[in-house]
């Protein structure tokens, strides 16, 4: 996963650990905008996980399948990417209709229809990458050589910081598609009347039914910008971390959910919490490349016993410390969790 | 909670009053969610492979039963999805979501496997000291819930990564109990005292230990707790309406810590369950740090499916074990994690649970061709809109 030249300045290795924190961050971000859309509409998505699965299948699978059979990607890897991830969106958008359907029509106990979706994930993708793979059981899906780019792609050469943060971040088309993304939901939610009335369908779905919004319609809305964003976020996670997808995301989803608590429900906060999330993360994935460097600095800092294992912990241990001091004060939306019955008196 | 057994109207036929009682209806509901679950899995079948699917599925549902060592194998397996299961019905009924079942189960057999390996303590003593583990683990989230108000499940996703990391320094740092890379070394290598003992079991099956028992008796004491003591009414009047136990008298925070400790100390059972099964039943502990054992989630759809009763856990687990090992069973045409999607959809069903109740409740009982030629709706069973014992409890408590 990370790999570094022979000669290696400080300089490059605070290149690659930016990078890295950057590219782990935007799949966090993405997800945890995801649980924020859905949450404020009223319903608890802890399916997320599942949903990124399914939108990491997608996107391999198509550009697996570019690659194989079009020929597209050695021609047009922007073009093959970008539909890929698109379609990876639309994969999660619709995967996400489930939960919607349970937690709406069925009146299903959201968290228990969620797991169910995370429980099936995995296992759809074991069939898509079974039949990706000419029906021989097989667990993993080979990304295409062509589906991150390389700094030369952009101009960047040389041995600089430059060239080994770009690695991470633009030579990963989903980065892209998140530098549009983020700054375009927050202002879909805080700034939008659509925003205004979901917002208000997860404070109070029984006040905004008697000022004749559709709250379903609402909620179904909400899940579905959710699921698209979780499908792009898994694609932002495999592409970052690996060639060969397998069927999990290691937690990124529930993760994700922690950082949107962490974030207090809100756009901005959402964004440090998950900075804060992935640079602990990028710290114990390093440790091994830290430890082998010349800089005091960073040699210090990973310079005790079982310090990987220590840095992986620590966004687990300080999330459940900072929960216990801000879930007295949680901005949680008032109705999530709760099913809509429109004939119900509060 | 017991009226609704009473809730058929006079003058109603004695078909229409059985399909009233209340666990006619859960036993239905669970039915109906295998049902579809396994319809699913084979027209996912036919999907992939229209020729050879038929051939598979029935091959599939056969597999479980082909001789008696598979049969026991089912019932040994399923000693420890049992433990979580019941950990994870447990804390329903107090009215939380135990997610945190894998990291307790962790924790048991963390506690277990040291008790066993480097302490080199009898299997009891073990047992005990996964009873421990497995309730320290438990009661941080129940604690955090009481206390500070932390959402449950957030805090019980938390611990599962935090104690898989501890377990993982705990291997790493013991070089005694490190075989490879991969996995911890078997217990049976190195203390077979602590090995589960068979008592005649062994008869039907060389591996078949008394962990299922273990299992089934716990299951037994779990519901006479939660059904003929006060400490179950309490928890199962907290997981109702939280605010009208506080009113009657009933100090919540007290039973929702104890709840979720009670239900830690029944996954890390569970573990202990697992870890101490002799060396051809358990493959050692897994100690990829990235990876979570996969019975702390099994246990929520062995709960689920057992509608969160106690007794049903036993078989649902039987059940699930069931289909997980019938995957082999498949053939080579087919990918054999087809059960796991059969277990995940009959999950999504169960958990609509209320709804598939309420169909019950309302057509049951009475011959649908009835509902078809009559010209007014039939009066359906439970005017006074019976309404279904609530499963999560979370249902029933309005604002």
């Amino acid at each position: 996963m990370i790999t570094l030249a022979s000669t290696i300045t400080p300089s490059m290795i605070w290149g690659t650990f930016l990078g890295l924190v950057v590219a782990f961050a935007i799949p966090l971000i993405l997800v945890a905008y995801g649980g924020m859309f859905s949450e404020h509409s009223g319903i608890v998505n802890i399916a997320l996980e599942g949903i990124m699965v399914i939108g990491a299948m997608t996107s391999s699978m198509i550009s697996h399948q570019f690659d194989a059979q079009v020929k597209a990607g050695t021609i047009q890897p922007w073009l093959a990417m970008f539909i890929a991830i698109i379609a990876s969106g639309l994969a999660g958008a619709l995967f996400s209709l489930l939960l919607s359907f349970a937690s709406n029509h069925l009146k299903a106990d959201q968290t228990i229809a969620g797991t169910a979706i995370n429980i099936m994930a995995p296992a759809i993708f074991l069939i898509g990458s079974t039949a990706i793979n000419d029906g021989v059981e097989t667990d993993w899906i080979t990304l295409p050589t062509w589906s991150t780019f390389s700094p030369t792609n952009f101009g960047i050469t040389g041995k600089s910081f430059f060239r080994s943060f770009s690695v991470n971040t633009i030579c990963i088309e989903t980065t892209f598609f998140a530098l549009v993304l983020i700054p375009l939901m927050a202002f879909i939610l805080y700034r939008t009347r659509f925003g205004l009335r979901l917002r208000s369908c997860g404070e109070h779905p029984e006040a905004s039914a008697s000022l004749g919004l559709n709250v379903f319609a609402y909620r179904y809305a909400g899940v579905t910008i959710s699921g698209f964003l979780a499908g792009i976020g898994g694609t932002a996670y495999v592409l970052a971390s690996t060639s060969d997808v397998y069927g999990d995301v290691a937690g990124i989803g529930f993760l994700a959910l922690a950082v949107m608590i962490f974030g207090n429900w809100n756009a901005i906060k959402i964004i440090g919490a998950a900075f804060f999330f992935a640079f602990f993360k990028t710290l114990g994935n390093m440790t091994t490349t830290l430890g082998a460097s010349d800089n005091a600095f960073l040699k210090a800092l990973v310079s005790f016993p079982r310090a990987e294992i220590i840095y992986a912990l620590l966004p687990y241990i300080v999330t459940l410390i900072v929960l216990i001091f801000t879930s007295k004060h949680s901005q949680a939306p008032k109705a999530e969790g709760t099913p809509f019955d429109i004939s119900r008196r509060s | 909670m017991s009226d609704t057994a009473n809730t058929a109207p006079i003058g109603k036929s004695r078909v229409s009053t059985f399909f009233h009682k209340p666990w006619v209806v859960s036993v239905l509901s669970s039915l109906v969610s295998v049902v579809v679950g396994l319809l699913v899995g084979f027209i996912v079948l036919v999907c992939i492979n229209p020729q050879a699917a038929p051939a598979a599925f029935a091959s599939m549902i056969k597999f479980g039963f082909t001789d008696k060592n598979s049969v026991a194998n089912i019932f040994y397996s399923s000693a420890p999805i049992l433990m979580t299961g019941l950990a994870v019905a447990f804390a329903f009924k107090a009215g939380s979501f135990n997610i945190g079942g894998a990291g307790q189960y962790m924790g048991g057999a963390t506690f277990a496997f040291v008790g066993a390996a480097l302490w080199k303590l009898p299997w009891p003593v073990c047992i005990l000291l996964a009873l421990i583990g497995g309730a320290l683990v438990g009661c941080i989230p129940g604690v955090l819930k009481a206390f500070f108000n932390v959402n449950e499940v957030l805090s019980a996703i938390m611990m599962n990564w935090i104690v898989q990391g501890i377990f993982y320094m705990v291997c790493q740092s013991n070089s005694a109990i490190l075989v490879t890379d991969g996995a911890t070394t078997k217990v049976s290598n190195i203390n077979p005292s602590a090995v589960l003992p068979t008592w005649g079991l062994e008869g039907i099956d060389p591996n078949f230990t008394i962990g299922f028992v273990i299992a089934c008796i716990l299951a037994i004491i779990v519901w006479l707790v939660l059904e003929k003591t006060n400490l179950g009414f309490e928890i199962k009047a907290c997981g109702l309406n939280k605010d009208a136990a506080k009113y009657a008298g009933i100090n919540e925070k007290k039973n929702i810590i104890l709840a979720f400790t009670i239900s830690g100390a029944l996954a890390g059972i569970g573990g202990a369950l697992y870890i101490l099964m002799p060396a051809a039943a358990n493959s050692g502990l897994d100690i990829k740090y990235s990876g979570i054992p996969s019975q702390g989630f099994d246990g929520i759809s062995v709960a689920l499916l057992a509608n969160n009763n106690p007794i049903g856990c036993i078989f649902s687990a039987l059940f699930i074990q069931y289909l997980t090992y019938s995957g082999t069973g498949l053939g080579s045409a087919f990918t054999h994690k087809i059960p796991a999607l059969i277990v995940g959809v009959i999950v999504y069903f169960a958990s609509f649970v209320a709804f598939v109740r309420m169909m019950i409740l309302r057509y049951g009982g009475t011959p649908f061709w009835r509902k078809w030629f009559k010209k007014k709706p039939a009066p359906t069973g439970g005017t006074e809109a019976p309404k279904a014992e609530p499963t999560t409890g979370k249902e029933d408590v309005s604002k």
